[in-house]
């Protein structure tokens, strides 16, 4: 079996969740007969050969990944989504588009992949019938005897020096939700109790500094410890949680943080760092390793054992061998796979769709390419202005013509015969890539276009109200030009996204 | 290709790598299309002079020094807009084709704001600088720099201290004893302030913890001693900074005490001294709800002054500080000491206290609001005998674990022996409650429900003092499913006394992410409102204005046909519309009549003119884009008590995108309902109030809605409905409620009527003979 993975872009093949989900599993899945790969969806713009069995798109949310999910299942491939943190549960306006992507989803995928239960609960919500895995995230390997060296020095350098050092890692803020450094600075009087027990302790904070405003500092400034603050790498975090006694990991309540996976709770455990994590019992499966409380750690600290200690490492192995083993979610991810239908949807080549993108007010630039590297047609609707050149486009607002179709060249063989021969070159070889136009029809949808003026197309009340029908005849009138094709909006501005869910027939 | 490929080869590593970022940049900006190398020359003719490729330009130079790629991008704008990036120094519109587009960033053309002025106003005007809308404009306060601050950059000494920082307990408190065990300088001086102050402290906790703290009382008479202390401060949320004056008493010890959880005395700082004072004093204050004692003891033992912090959240970077700076702000409270009096002062004196529990309303909340952290729920029962519950809200299976925790009984300590009140107070998860709340006498406690500071959720900084009328039971239910929005509320509304002079009762504490609403659709657009509709909608009658401007009225009719949570709807425009225009607009649906007497409104009887149900007035230049808001404001209109209700309306918008900020210019016609803040601030207050029913002293005549028991005894009052919704005609005439809802929101399609110039809806005069009804229109 061939495995693809995209990813949004190449900066997205280090992020975390690709490092760990991924990555680390590869080789496990490679034993068991599957040649995984991961590449940026831009690859396949500059001649990526699709040629898997199984197609994973990793965090693509715009219709450019929605249209090739199509297309792939069509050729009879799997296709399936990861879904790995909650945008959609929380009904505020800012989370709008995620949840119209999630909306859009349905009937689309294969398979979808989560992280952890609360979040197959979440998409359950908008999706009852699509198969689900849950994909643990799989730990880093890890030698036993130097896990049990290390838990030995951190624990006798703590209690000679009475010096307990901590660490908190990850992303500062998220600009949807108050998680990161709002989460530490919220639960941050528990570190207080550290303190006031005769511990000198102090904080080391790794985090993307380039996010720390004011108002983080000086909620940094606000915990009962001295804080540290130095930029995360992944060397740096390797280095600290080594070095640590404690990490940190306070939890909130929200649905985008209950439904994390464990891995920061893992890493950190993995390095020999005890976990202290109030707030919500994220780390449940941990229980026996994880404090939810700073008073038992004390107590542990000063008359017993602590909870990760040479005598029970070998048991956090077995612990994460049941949860978080490279080798067991790779065979468990390969028998899901091996459970669903093959290719479903599998029509013959020449039955398969013609297919295009309708550009709405605000697109993804590169969907222009892809659509030009997987033989779509481009689209631009009226709203439409930064993506070139289009297949096609209405002409509403020039002064002194009438309202018409441009068309490039290549559009125009793809016309029907019936608009072919309406198609007149443009004076002076053309613009923007366009070379020919056509009279808008006297049709419903037609004369819909015909009416439209500045005001509807301008940010504001009036595009929002008259946004769904000038869509929708816009795709009437193109599907009309060019024969039966499969059409996706691309729309990025969220209330307009909302118009795109269910487009009216226009006329 | 394969020639650059061997060149970039043979480079070394260094520059190698440098090549590759150069081509791997080239290929992304290059072919994202917001890079126009025509109009980048065109536009930058120093590049063009130089001869210069104008992308490599463009990466190299051109985007650090500000340029645009191209003209559909502003790589200003995106920065100044993303200030992420910015900071990051990243290439902005590398920035947006990597991860911007897809994390839904907007973008904007270079000179769009003007196009977008010109568009909407007709006019060329100055493009507004971008700003949060959901921050207030005008500080609200004197910097510390301004009011609080007093330099003294010379004559600094060392602190003096060999302790640690580490409290420890004082054990025992016997005579004697070096630690507590001070004396007079003569027998005179057994009276003076400084040392009955501290021997009313040892007292207070020499004896059963928290019965004593009664005793504290006495301090009005001796007064704090706040004086010894030229500042204080909280460096952070356990350390509080003491800096004494320059010139201070001669002394060889300062000592400051406080209680532990266990009611058990500790020392939380100290200094050995040779002379005068330190000149700073960190001490480790775990509980910021505790009184705090400083002395100051010279040779032999002799205490030579004393202070007591009563309430140290009160103290700059405290819980309490806004509380505070409001009091200032406010009242005119000239020193602090004066204020923890007063708060003493109520929590001595007899009779029965208001608030003996705070229950916690769980809308929105996440869990890691300060109200659900262990440490401070148990001090404020411990000290204040206040106990904290969950309330109701929307609590999701996660949230449930959290307000698990939550203390549902009040300890019997502190100050809690006093004299319970019973009363509930309901607050938002995102608040606290202040200081004045927690201490005030049940009976004239002269505490506001709807008064509350403002302040940062990280940093705890004061941003405002908001005013808000408390609403009625009926409305408290409009807000916000997933915002955290909702007023503060007692279960037993008392006589609130005079707003103005009444103390807020929380501190909300604002996060900028939960907060943030887009000006457009405050209520997400795919949430349904929540109002309880109930089985049989009333029918509206929908009056609409016509004063000529048909592009405008087309648009408002074709807002209206697609309101959604409404019945039968009945359209009148009134005022010399054309017919064969609106003909256009609705097609076949539209019923000719007459004259406005086929409705009723020239006979004089309001059974007759007045349909069952409810009016809609509205202008043809406001637009319901909302398909929501008439189902809101029907349901509002619905409460027990309103007259009158309306919604908020935006004047105007800015920016590429329509959730880009706006000002929402529906201001209430009742500024006192806002502690006397001008127009302009009101409607920034309900630009921060996004889901929640304001009362207003008015609403005017270009949206409002009226129940049908408003319009008849508008019609009763006047003999006619001969103004409807003119400027103050409400207020005088009609009792009851006027609600401006902030659930919805609708948008001005051109500028609305202003100030007494207001033109109603007058009935009989100048309108046409030929109004136009549009009946059941889109059911």
């Amino acid at each position: 079996m061939k495995l693809q993975i995209f990813v949004r872009s190449a900066t997205w093949l280090e992020t975390a969740g690709t490092r760990i989900r991924y990555h680390r599993m590869r080789a496990e899945l490679a034993q068991l007969g599957c040649v995984c790969s991961i590449d940026p969806i831009s690859r396949v713009r500059e001649g990526l050969k699709l040629g898997a069995d199984v197609y994973l798109f990793s965090k693509c949310h715009d219709a450019g990944a929605l249209m090739m999910a199509d297309m792939l299942r069509e050729a009879g491939a799997l296709v399936g989504f990861d879904l790995f943190d909650d945008y959609i549960s929380n009904e505020c306006s800012l989370t709008l588009s995620q949840r119209e992507f999630q909306r859009s989803l349905r009937g689309r995928a294969d398979f979808l992949l989560c992280s952890t239960p609360q979040m197959v609960d979440a998409v359950r919500a908008y999706d009852r019938d699509t198969p689900v895995h849950v994909l643990n995230d799989p730990f880093a390997p890890f030698s036993l005897g130097s896990l049990v060296q290390t838990l030995q020095d951190k624990v006798q350098r703590a209690r000679s020096t009475r010096c307990l050092e901590i660490v908190w890692f990850g992303q500062a803020a998220n600009p949807l939700f108050p998680v990161g450094i709002s989460d530490l600075v919220s639960f941050g009087q528990d570190l207080g109790r550290l303190g006031r027990a005769g511990w000198d302790a102090r904080l080391r904070v790794l985090t993307n500094g380039g996010a720390l405003d004011v108002e983080t500092l000086a909620g940094l400034r606000r915990l009962p410890l001295p804080v540290e603050i130095q930029e995360w790498s992944l060397q740096q975090e390797s280095t600290a949680l080594d070095t640590a006694l404690l990490a940190y990991i306070p939890v909130n309540y929200q649905p985008f943080s209950v439904a994390k996976s464990l891995n920061r709770a893992v890493t950190a455990l993995s390095h020999g760092a005890q976990v202290l994590s109030p707030g919500f019992s994220l780390y449940a499966p941990l229980d026996p390793f994880v404090y939810a409380h700073p008073d038992d750690l004390l107590q542990d600290l000063e008359f017993r054992e602590l909870r990760l200690n040479h005598a029970t490492a070998d048991s956090l192995l077995q612990a994460f061998a049941g949860i978080a083993d490279p080798a067991v979610e790779a065979l468990s991810l390969l028998t899901f796979l091996n459970g669903l239908p093959l290719g479903p949807l599998r029509r013959p080549v020449r039955q398969r769709c013609q297919r295009a993108i309708l550009h709405g007010a605000e697109t993804v630039p590169a969907t222009g390419s892809l659509c030009r590297a997987l033989g779509w047609l481009s689209w631009a609707s009226p709203f439409s202005g930064l993506v070139k050149p289009f297949d096609a486009a209405v002409t509403l607002l020039e002064d002194g013509a009438e309202p018409a179709i441009i068309l490039s060249r290549d559009a125009v063989a793809r016309l029907a015969s019936s608009w072919r021969r309406l198609a007149v070159p443009l004076s002076a070889g053309g613009v923007s890539g366009f070379t020919h136009r056509v009279p808008l029809p006297d049709s419903p949808a037609g004369q819909i276009l015909a009416n439209v003026n500045a005001a509807m197309l301008s940010p504001g009340p009036l595009r929002a109200m008259h946004y769904r029908s000038i869509m929708a005849a816009t795709e009437a009138v193109f599907k009309d030009a060019f024969g039966d094709t499969t059409v996706i909006w691309s729309e990025l501005e969220p209330y307009l996204a909302t118009a795109a869910v269910a487009p009216e027939s226009a006329g | 290709m394969k020639l650059v490929k061997t060149l970039v080869a043979r480079l070394s590593p260094q520059k190698r790598k440098r090549e590759i970022k150069r081509a791997h940049l080239r290929a992304i900006i290059g072919q994202s299309d917001l890079f126009d190398a025509a109009w980048y020359l065109e536009q930058y003719p120093d590049v063009a002079a130089a001869g210069q490729d104008p992308l490599d330009h463009f990466i190299a130079a051109g985007a650090a020094e500000g340029r645009h790629p191209g003209p559909a991008f502003d790589a200003r704008w995106y920065c100044q807009k993303h200030a992420d990036v910015a900071r990051s120094g990243m290439n902005p519109l590398l920035h947006y084709l990597e991860n911007g587009m897809h994390e839904g960033r907007s973008i904007r053309a270079v000179g769009a704001a003007a196009a977008l002025d010109a568009v909407n106003k007709g006019q060329p005007v100055k493009s507004a600088p971008d700003r949060d809308d959901t921050r207030a404009t005008v500080p609200p306060y004197a910097t510390d720099y301004e009011s609080v601050w007093c330099a003294a950059p010379v004559n600094w000494r060392r602190m003096v201290s060999e302790a640690d920082q580490t409290r420890r307990t004082v054990e025992g408190l016997s005579e004697g004893h070096p630690v507590m065990s001070w004396r007079a300088a003569s027998d005179g001086d057994q009276a003076a302030p400084h040392f009955v102050r501290a021997e009313v402290f040892r007292n207070a906790y020499g004896e059963a913890y928290g019965e004593g703290l009664s005793k504290l009382g006495t301090l009005q008479e001796t007064r704090l001693g706040l004086a010894l202390l030229a500042d204080a401060w909280f460096a952070d949320a356990a350390t509080l900074i003491l800096r004494f004056p320059p010139a201070g008493v001669r002394s060889s010890f300062v000592r400051a005490y406080q209680a532990a959880d266990d009611g058990s005395l500790q020392i939380c700082g100290e200094a050995a001294v040779r002379t005068g004072l330190p000149a700073c004093l960190a001490l480790r204050v775990y509980r910021p709800f505790a009184p705090v004692l400083v002395t100051c003891e010279g040779e032999g033992g002799v205490l030579r002054d004393s202070a007591v912090i009563v309430f140290p959240s009160l103290l700059r970077g405290g819980l309490h500080h806004a509380e505070w700076r409001a009091a200032q702000m406010a009242d005119g409270h000239a020193d602090l000491e004066a204020y923890m009096l007063e708060l003493l002062g109520t929590v001595v004196a007899d009779g029965p206290l208001l608030t003996d529990r705070i229950e916690v309303d769980l809308a929105g909340a996440v869990g890691s609001e300060r109200l659900f952290q262990p440490a401070l729920v148990d001090d404020l029962a411990a000290v204040f005998g206040v106990a904290v519950t969950a309330g109701a809200g929307t609590p999701g299976r996660p949230i449930s674990q959290c307000t698990g925790k939550l203390t549902g009984r009040a300890r019997a300590k502190g100050w809690s022996l006093r004299r319970s009140g019973g009363q509930c107070v309901s607050v938002p998860a995102d608040s606290f409650p202040t200081l004045a709340l927690l201490v005030a006498p049940r009976e004239g406690h002269g505490v506001s429900t709807g008064r509350f500071c403002l302040a940062a959720s990280l940093s705890g900084e004061p941003q405002s003092l908001v005013t808000m009328a408390t609403l009625p039971a009926a409305l408290t239910g409009l807000d916000h499913p997933a915002l955290p929005i909702s007023l503060p509320r007692p279960a037993i509304m008392s006589a609130l006394g005079d707003q103005k002079r009444a103390r807020p009762a929380t501190i909300r504490f604002r996060d900028p992410r939960i907060w943030q609403v887009d000006p457009l659709f405050p209520l997400s657009p795919d949430v349904a409102h929540g109002l309880v509709l109930g089985d049989t909608l009333p029918d509206i009658q929908i009056i609409v204005r016509h004063d000529g401007d048909h592009h405008s009225l087309a648009t408002c009719l074709l807002a209206l046909t697609r309101q959604t949570y409404a019945s039968a709807i009945e359209i009148v425009v009134i005022g010399g519309a054309n017919d064969s225009l609106l003909r256009d607009i609705v097609g076949e649906r539209a019923q000719l009549i007459g004259s406005l007497a086929e409705l009723g409104w020239d006979d004089g009887d309001p059974a007759a003119a007045v349909r069952p149900g409810l009016v809609l007035v509205l202008s043809e230049r406001v637009c319901l884009h909302d398909p929501r808001s008439l189902g809101a404001l029907a349901a509002a209109a619905g409460g027990t008590g309103v007259a009158s209700v309306s919604c908020v309306v935006m004047i105007r918008g800015d920016g590429h995108r329509m959730e880009a900020e706006g000002l929402a210019g529906y201001a209430p016609y009742a500024p006192e309902a806002f502690g006397g803040v001008t127009s302009e601030e009101a409607a920034q207050l309900l630009s921060l109030f996004p889901a929640s029913a304001i009362p207003v002293g008015d609403n005017g005549p270009d949206l409002v809605l009226y129940s049908r028991e408003t319009l008849e005894r508008l019609w009763t009052s006047s003999g006619k409905p001969a103004s409807f919704g003119a400027w103050g005609a409400l207020g005088n005439r009609v009792e009851g409620m006027h609600v401006c809802l902030t659930l919805v929101r609708a948008t001005a399609l051109a500028p609305l009527s202003d100030g007494a110039a207001l033109a109603s809806v007058q009935p009989g005069e100048g309108l046409s003979d030929s109004p136009l009804t549009i009946r059941s229109f889109g059911r």
